[in-house]
């Protein structure tokens, strides 16, 4: 290091130094926390429109449509998938495999629809009716569960699961298929029977995914749509109604409407248009909710003010330096220093100030992150949601405060150091 | 570079002060030669450290020569005048002017930082034998604060012969120190013109009298008679 630049490091444990360097510690910090807050938003809508299928998914009305007009759907561009609506909802489940002490196991089993819904990580994908996919990060128990802080360490490996079976009863036969008046005194024997006459049906695990791919809960399984079939009644809602004058009514209503996936985010208008125009009613399954963006636009705004006023903290430390060590200043001139390298003496001070202050503020900043995303968001981590560090963001904020720096060094110095020397080098 | 000779001829200096302007230097024309202690008296505001700081080109004069070896001062560029400060001239200031974040032997070395003449290695050991040279090399680990106002200014002095000058100037350099610091100041700058430099002072001081090759008395901005 040149010598002269010695001096600007036996300058930093000044008092005015250390002042700046805390309140720039604390407002550094509180602006990473903002940008991840908003580059969470941003990140997490942009990961639903990409990676959730039901950001981009329908269901279609039956409207006394024919088979044949429901199917016709499929002729418009970017459809990519139509097909019962019974396969939209996945088939929760307990897992009598995966309970605890004093938990019980649950997950839910999906239908793949086409055949890049998953991404196998280990083994392979399933090729029949009976086999079922696990996420890599498993935990098969209900996202209540997640609340309690120890959760972590009973999540699973999916990949050791690979070759094990799962048991799981289906509820074709329900109360209301099986006309069982809930009026029945025995009414609660007579459900457990009739919940006992369900098939079971085994599976077998052939392979892995990660959940975060598909923006599902840690304990999705994806099957086929058969296997669907296979545990779930054609009954989307049974009605079963027994009145005083001991007549019955039934009212089951079978999945008789279409849920249509568009291939990509960008088609999805396209699609809803020309469905309209076709004269099909629709909704959206998942709209993503605008009042995400006040997440985006508060922190924002307030990285904005915060970013203004490190500007001006940084603007008035550096006027505030050079008009304490006017003295100082003056006698580096006297004794030869030219303005240059006086300039710099002070440029490297500041710069090293600054860049500690960084560091530091980024240090607690990684800590602060660990603890909340570790301990605190399990909800998102269940439902494969990542607050990710907005790197890119964080260091064109560094970059830009030291490029100012830089700036307003040169800027304040020019000006101080055009008064005449015997000037500087008075007492105030 | 050698000074052989400090010429000021008519200077004339004035500043502006709100609507007034005050005239500092009234048409001052004196030649300074090395090898000599030269003291500068007068009351205050008689323009005594106003001639001292155009002589050490800290300031600029309204009008007027003020020639280095016979070099006209006012065609130097800045860099020229970085380099005449650092090598040419030595500064001591009343208040010392000492960097309190550095200790003694640091604020020896400042000015041997921008001196390329001067080795890295050299720095420490050419700092000590100037604080020995004004009694003060037990003291070179300490901090400003540490010390006395006669070591400070000893301390001063030592930094001002960092780079070897021909010229010292001295801005009342005893005037926050007691009677027997200010002797040993003295001696110092007796000493000092004894060896080749050109020592000029500016002070109130009649002790320093006795030491001085040469008295000159400003009043009103205009140099009196001056007295060997």
């Amino acid at each position: 290091m040149n010598n002269m630049y010695k001096t600007s490091l036996k300058h930093l444990k000044t008092k005015e130094n250390i002042i700046f360097l805390i309140i720039t510690v604390l407002i550094f910090l509180a602006l990473y926390i903002l940008l991840t807050i908003a580059y969470f938003v941003i990140d997490y809508q942009r990961d639903l429109q990409k990676y959730s299928v039901d950001s981009r998914s329908l269901i279609v009305y039956n409207d006394n449509k024919s088979e044949q007009q429901l199917d016709e759907i499929s002729n418009i561009s970017h459809v990519i998938v139509n097909v019962s609506n019974k396969y939209y909802s996945p088939f929760y489940t307990d897992l009598d495999e995966f309970t605890t002490g004093d938990e019980q196991g649950y997950g839910s089993i999906k239908a793949m629809l086409t055949k890049d819904d998953v991404k196998i990580i280990k083994g392979r994908n399933v090729l029949n009716d009976y086999e079922v996919v696990v996420p890599v990060r498993f935990y098969p128990h209900d996202e209540f569960s997640v609340e309690k802080k120890d959760y972590k360490k009973n999540i699973l490996n999916g990949n050791d699961l690979i070759g094990s079976e799962i048991k799981v009863r289906a509820n074709i036969i329900t109360a209301h298929t099986a006309r069982i008046n809930h009026r029945d005194p025995d009414y609660e024997e007579k459900m457990e029977e009739i919940i006992n006459q369900n098939p079971i049906i085994t599976f077998k695990i052939v392979g892995t995914y990660d959940s975060k791919d598909n923006l599902v809960e840690m304990n999705t399984f994806y099957g086929t749509m058969g296997a669907i079939d296979l545990l779930a009644s054609d009954i989307s809602v049974g009605g079963y109604a027994v009145y005083v004058d001991g007549t019955e009514e039934y009212t089951d209503n079978y999945y008789e409407d279409r849920l249509v996936r568009v291939d990509e985010y960008k088609n999805y208008e396209y699609v809803k248009t020309e469905l309209a125009k076709k004269g099909y009613s629709f909704s959206e399954i998942f709209e993503i909710d605008k009042t995400i963006d006040l997440f985006f636009y508060i922190p924002l705004s307030i990285s904005v003010v915060l970013i203004i006023i490190i500007f001006a903290l940084i603007y008035n430390f550096i006027l505030k330096k050079y008009r304490i060590r006017h003295i100082n200043i003056g006698l580096l001139k006297a004794i030869g220093y030219s303005n240059k390298q006086i300039n710099k003496i002070e440029l490297v001070e500041n710069l090293i100030i600054t860049i500690i202050s960084v560091v530091l503020s980024f240090i607690i900043y990684l800590i602060v992150y660990f603890i909340v995303t570790n301990y605190f968001l399990g909800r998102f981590d269940y439902f494969s949601v990542i607050v990710e560090i907005p790197y890119l963001y964080n260091l064109i904020l560094v970059l830009i405060a030291l490029l100012y720096i830089i700036f307003i060094n040169n800027k304040i110095g020019k000006k101080f150091l055009k008064y005449p020397i015997s000037e500087l080098l008075k007492e105030d | 570079m050698e000074v052989q000779k400090l010429e000021i001829k008519n200077l004339t200096k004035d500043f502006q002060m709100k609507s007034e302007k005050i005239i500092a230097l009234k048409d001052v024309s004196y030649t300074f030669y090395p090898n000599k202690l030269y003291v500068i008296m007068g009351h205050s505001g008689s323009g005594k450290s106003t001639l001292l700081n155009i002589l050490g080109t800290l300031n600029n004069q309204t009008s007027g020569n003020y020639f280095i070896n016979n070099q006209d001062v006012s065609t130097f560029k800045e860099e020229d005048l970085c380099q005449l400060r650092m090598s040419c001239f030595g500064f001591i200031f009343q208040d010392y002017c000492l960097d309190p974040n550095l200790k003694s032997f640091e604020n020896v070395i400042l000015p041997m930082y921008i001196n390329k003449e001067i080795k890295k290695e050299e720095y420490e050991k050419r700092a000590l034998q100037l604080l020995e040279y004004v009694n003060l090399n037990n003291r070179n680990e300490h901090y400003p604060k540490e010390l006395s106002g006669g070591e400070q200014q000893r301390v001063a002095i030592a930094r001002s012969l960092a780079n070897n000058p021909s010229v010292i100037l001295a801005d009342e350099p005893t005037g926050n120190l007691d009677e027997s610091n200010e002797e040993i100041i003295f001696k110092i700058l007796r000493k000092l013109a004894d060896e080749g430099k050109c020592v000029i002072v500016v002070s109130h001081n009649q002790s320093i009298l006795k030491y001085a090759d040469t008295v000159l008395y400003m009043k009103d901005g205009q140099l009196g008679d001056s007295h060997e």
